[in-house]
């Protein structure tokens, strides 16, 4: 039977009143747990496992993947608005989407990640429809060389953040690799930076440190803004869903760049490890390349569409290998993988062959998942940016407990409450001083998998470099790295002399 | 400032400590009321997580239980963090529960200044052992003798296995052929499900990982097992594969016995751990123990009590003090 | 003399901020002199037969860190002098009583009281405002954070002796 039969077949098996309204149900659980600083996709999936117990099987994943996957819209909401992002993915979000925000077009920027998110998802699906099984085969043909590779090409992304000040912006990077050093040595087992310290031993939690970096240094920032007014009459234009719909124009620009995204990030969800957050840095850092009407980091609608549409599709492509090998390519798919267990389904290579019910069952509910998540987001455009009419005094206080609930609940303990408090000072000083603190994060989340990934390959090649040249995959990124790091140093010296030449006229 | 956040931090330390200590007087027999929280330090999907959750639902199943607990997944710090956690858990003592085996319990001893009297052992339920296999369409082995021959002759074998347990294991192994690390390197992953990967995808000659991990790539012809890692070969579709011993006889055979147990915070109060070591006890009577759990991961049963394994666990903890000169 | 006493503490406050360019590279030249350190030292870089170990990665990054850092405190003199409202820092010294707080009376009670003693008292909002504002503000935390999420959040000295 070809795939698309198989495929109506899981249509059929989803289109029931009952698995119908268990969809919806987990696509607005999934917004709100989106949403929510501190609260990942995981901890929603992992919370509702248990309610799943008395649930058949299909109708049980159906709930956990239209959760799991509605999720990943509403990361989008709080990194737009309030620059705070809801999970990880969403930092890239961030970077676009707050600026466009400020720029009085926070509707289009919701919309724009909605849509992408919506665009990447598709494209992922479909990919994962037809070429699932092979896909899956595909991400085993890299090896922690060729990952090495790949995440360095993802680590330009950061490249292009530094901007104005070089220096500055290497020393964030640097020290964000550092920072995430603290902790568990994966190869060896033994702690490493941690003074001694039980809860370092753990490392730095991201999500606390990431509301901390963005969020509460933000809140100090706010602090000087708080008798500014609000500017009422850009808003009120569009604080109706017709204001906040996207132009022609604007859906011209940003379409190219999510389906590029979501091609890409379709595969960087296959690959072991990699995940929604690398997919949503490398979709960003390869549409760079790429012609925008507004620079990438300025409120650019094409930014938001790189990074929205690659880490929902990411999220699809993740699906792959679960499916297929039973493989999680996260957190999240091994609680889906746990979930499968219990409900008496054995996960791995034969599950398409055993249950295929179920598999495509699964599948056809992610393509719905997909389309609902899309029209109850874009339904609570209206609502939500109506936040951004809140008087900057009230904003304080509300972000600050927001701030301060969400890191204690990532960590269950006032550890994260700490090291969100931390960094936030800390980084309210450096953004104050010229250091500007994005790279820091960036290279915060994918230093670890580069560290383990390259002593990996080195072990195998016994130290030799020669690894990251006699693998083809390897060489390509290696070879595309070059490209792109000589294009950097070339722009910045025809910028800095263009600066100098004019100056000195 | 700094002075506050020390004064806040080290009342979060402490404050938990003293909760405790009057209700352990007045209860005579325990019943559970509450959720019970279920602490597991490893990723759902490995085999803790599956081990968690078969006694789970065995207990719900066979009316132990009236709810399932709630499993709470604590991985930070290669569960360092979790296990301290539960350690020093103030409220709710009676209702939290800790995934416990060997393989936390050597990490936890080398790495932090927790011990095992910081837990109130519950039970020991099953033993747990590992294989190598070797992926037959990409490996360039199909038998260990062959690789220890090519590592004796110069050429690199690597290993990927588990972090933990695995990674102790692996050290024995490699004493025992006489080989270094640079002969046989090993590759410590985050999961057997990411050594399992990188088995599957040609770039490591063998992957270690206990049954239940491989059992479904061993269906499906993706991985086949190797070597026992024991001291007999393994029962049903395993039985192919030699120990060491039977490999070479120059060698001894290389074990490590994986326990699993279950154990709760050392404040828990008699009465409750009492509750759960019998019912554990009835778990690991069930038909659905023995044929779901322990048959298809080709487990051994080895029940131990509260009593029996706070001895064997004490015990254990010594011996490996003693090991790594600590 | 009070005045001046004050003047001079602002004198010294400015100051630090002044310096803020070199201030930050210096300390990430001593971070990255501290992770040097402790990679060589106590972790390892190389090891003959294992290969990488665990100071390997972060000792090379800490490397680089010096050698920018460096540069960048030999070129912070031109740097643009960054300037700190002493104002902005109230919410963070807020934030920490909210959090000490917790300690004694619970999370939820103190997040209630620092959410009516800044609107209500700081930002002088009406009675409306603050109670509107605090009571979506718990809906949040206690319906969606502590119900349906079942984050047990810290329940104070005083939630101890209730339950």
């Amino acid at each position: 039977m070809s795939n698309i039969s198989m495929l109506l077949n899981g249509f059929s098996v989803v289109l029931t009143f009952q698995n119908v309204s268990i969809c919806l149900l987990g696509a607005i659980l999934g917004l709100i747990v989106g949403a929510m600083p501190g609260i990942g996709s995981l901890a929603g999936v992992a919370l509702l496992l248990p309610l799943t117990y008395k649930f058949n099987p299909t109708s049980a994943i159906i709930l956990l993947g239209s959760l799991y996957y509605s999720n990943m819209f509403g990361g989008s909401f709080s990194a737009i608005l309030l620059n705070i992002p809801g999970d990880s993915p969403a930092v890239m979000t961030m970077l676009d989407g707050y600026p466009m925000a400020k720029k009085g077009r926070p509707g289009q920027a919701l919309f724009c990640a909605n849509i992408s998110s919506f665009i990447g998802g598709a494209i992922g699906l479909l990919i994962l429809t037809f070429l699932g099984p092979g896909m899956a085969s595909f991400g085993l043909h890299f090896g922690p060389q060729d990952m090495t590779a790949l995440l360095l090409v993802a680590m330009t992304s950061i490249g292009y953040l530094v901007g104005k000040n070089p220096i500055e912006g290497i020393i964030m990077t640097l020290v964000g690799i550092l920072i995430s050093s603290i902790g568990m040595d994966p190869q060896s087992g033994a702690p490493r930076y941690n003074f001694n310290n039980m809860y370092l031993m753990g490392g730095i939690p991201f999500v606390p440190f990431v509301i901390g970096t963005v969020g509460f240094s933000q809140v100090l920032r706010l602090m000087s803004e708080r008798n500014d007014r609000v500017d009422d009459e850009i808003l009120k234009q569009r604080l109706t869903i017709k204001g906040s719909l996207l132009t022609r124009h604007d859906f011209r620009r940003m379409l190219p760049f999510a389906v590029r995204s979501g091609v890409l990030g379709t595969f960087v969800g296959v690959l072991p490890g990699a995940g929604a957050t690398t997919g949503a840095f490398l979709g960003y850092a390869i549409n760079r390349a790429f012609k925008s009407e507004e620079s990438f980091g300025s409120g650019a609608i094409e930014g938001i569409a790189s990074c929205e549409a690659a880490n929902n599709a990411a999220a699809a492509g993740a699906f792959a290998p679960l499916l297929a090998l039973g493989i999680p390519g996260s957190g999240t798919g091994a609680v889906l993988l746990g979930g499968l267990m219990m409900w008496g389904l054995s996960p791995g290579p034969l599950l398409f062959r055993n249950n295929p019910e179920f598999a495509w069952g699964l599948i056809a509910s992610l393509f719905f998942a997909n389309l609902i998540a899309l029209v109850i987001a874009i339904g609570l455009i209206p609502f939500l940016i109506k936040i951004l009419t809140v008087p900057v005094k009230i904003i304080i206080p509300v972000v600050t407990v927001i701030c301060f609930v969400g890191s204690y609940a990532n960590t269950y303990s006032m550890y994260g409450v700490v090291v969100m408090f931390i960094s936030g000072i800390v980084s309210y000083i450096c953004e104050k001083s010229g250091y500007s603190t994005a790279p820091m994060i960036l290279s915060f989340v994918l230093a670890p998998l580069l560290e383990s990934n390259m002593r990996k390959a080195l072990i195998t090649s016994q130290g030799s470099l020669r690894i990251f040249f006699t693998s083809p995959i390897a060489c390509t990124f290696i070879i595309i790295l070059f490209i792109i790091i000589s294009f950097m140093i070339i722009r910045y010296f025809s910028r800095s002399s263009k600066t100098t030449m004019e100056g000195g006229k | 400032m700094d002075k506050l956040l020390i004064i806040a931090l080290t009342l979060s330390l402490i404050l938990p400590l003293h909760s405790k200590g009057s209700q352990e007087v007045a209860q005579t027999d325990f019943k559970p009321t509450k959720e019970i929280t279920w602490y597991c330090t490893s990723k759902p999907g490995g085999g803790s997580d599956i081990y968690t959750r078969a006694i789970c639902e065995i207990a719900v199943q066979n009316g132990l239980l009236d709810k399932a607990p709630i499993i709470n997944y604590k991985t930070d710090g290669s569960g360092e963090v979790g296990r301290n956690e539960v350690a020093n858990i103030g409220q709710n003592a009676d209702y939290t529960l800790l995934t416990f085996n060997s393989g936390d319990l050597m990490p936890m001893v080398a790495n932090t200044h927790n011990r095992l009297s910081n837990f109130t052992p519950i039970a020991i339920m099953a033993t747990d052992k590992q294989l190598l296999f070797v992926n037959p369409n990409k490996g360039k082995y199909s038998t260990f003798e062959e690789a220890i021959r090519a590592a004796k002759g110069g050429v690199q074998i690597v290993i990927a296995g588990s972090k933990g347990d695995d990674l102790e294991l692996y050290g024995m192994l490699i004493k025992e052929l006489g080989l270094r690390e640079n002969q046989m390197a090993y590759i410590t992953n985050d999961s057997t499900a990411d050594a399992i990967t990188s088995g599957l995808g040609g770039h490591v000659d063998f992957v270690m990982s206990k049954p239940a991990a491989a059992s479904e790539y061993v269906k499906a012809g993706m991985l086949v097992p190797v070597l026992a890692l024991s001291s007999s070969r393994f029962a049903g579709a395993l039985n192919s594969a030699p120990t060491l011993n039977e490999v070479n006889s120059m060698y001894n055979n290389v074990e490590l016995p994986v326990w699993r147990g279950v154990v709760g915070p050392a404040n828990m109060s008699k009465e409750a751990a009492k509750f759960y070591s019998d019912m554990l006890f009835e778990v690991s009577c069930s038909i659905a123990w023995k044929e779901g759990y322990l048959a298809t991961y080709s487990l051994e049963s080895s029940f131990l009590d509260m009593e029996a394994a706070k001895a064997y666990m004490e015990e254990y903890q010594t011996a490996y003090l003693k090991k790594i000169g600590k | 003399m009070e005045k001046e006493e004050r003047m001079k503490g602002r004198m010294f406050m400015g100051s630090i901020a002044d310096n803020m360019p070199r201030i930050i590279p210096v300390s990430t030249s001593i971070l990255a002199l501290i992770w040097i350190f402790l990679g060589i030292k106590s972790y390892g870089v190389w090891d003959e037969y294992k290969g990488p170990k665990s100071g390997f990665f972060p000792t090379i990054i800490a490397f680089v860190l010096l050698i920018v850092s460096v540069i960048a405190i030999f070129t912070s003199k031109n740097k643009a002098k960054p300037f700190f409202e002493s104002g902005n820092w109230l919410i963070a010294i807020a934030l920490m009583k909210m959090v000490l707080m917790s300690y004694i009376f619970g999370l939820e009670l103190s997040v209630v009281a620092f959410m009516l003693l800044w609107l209500r008292v700081k930002e002088k909002y009406s009675w409306k405002i603050t109670l509107i504002t605090t009571i979506s503000v718990m809906l949040i935390v206690v319906g969606v954070f502590r119900m349906w999420l079942k984050i047990q959040f810290p329940l104070g000295l005083i939630g101890y002796f209730i339950t």
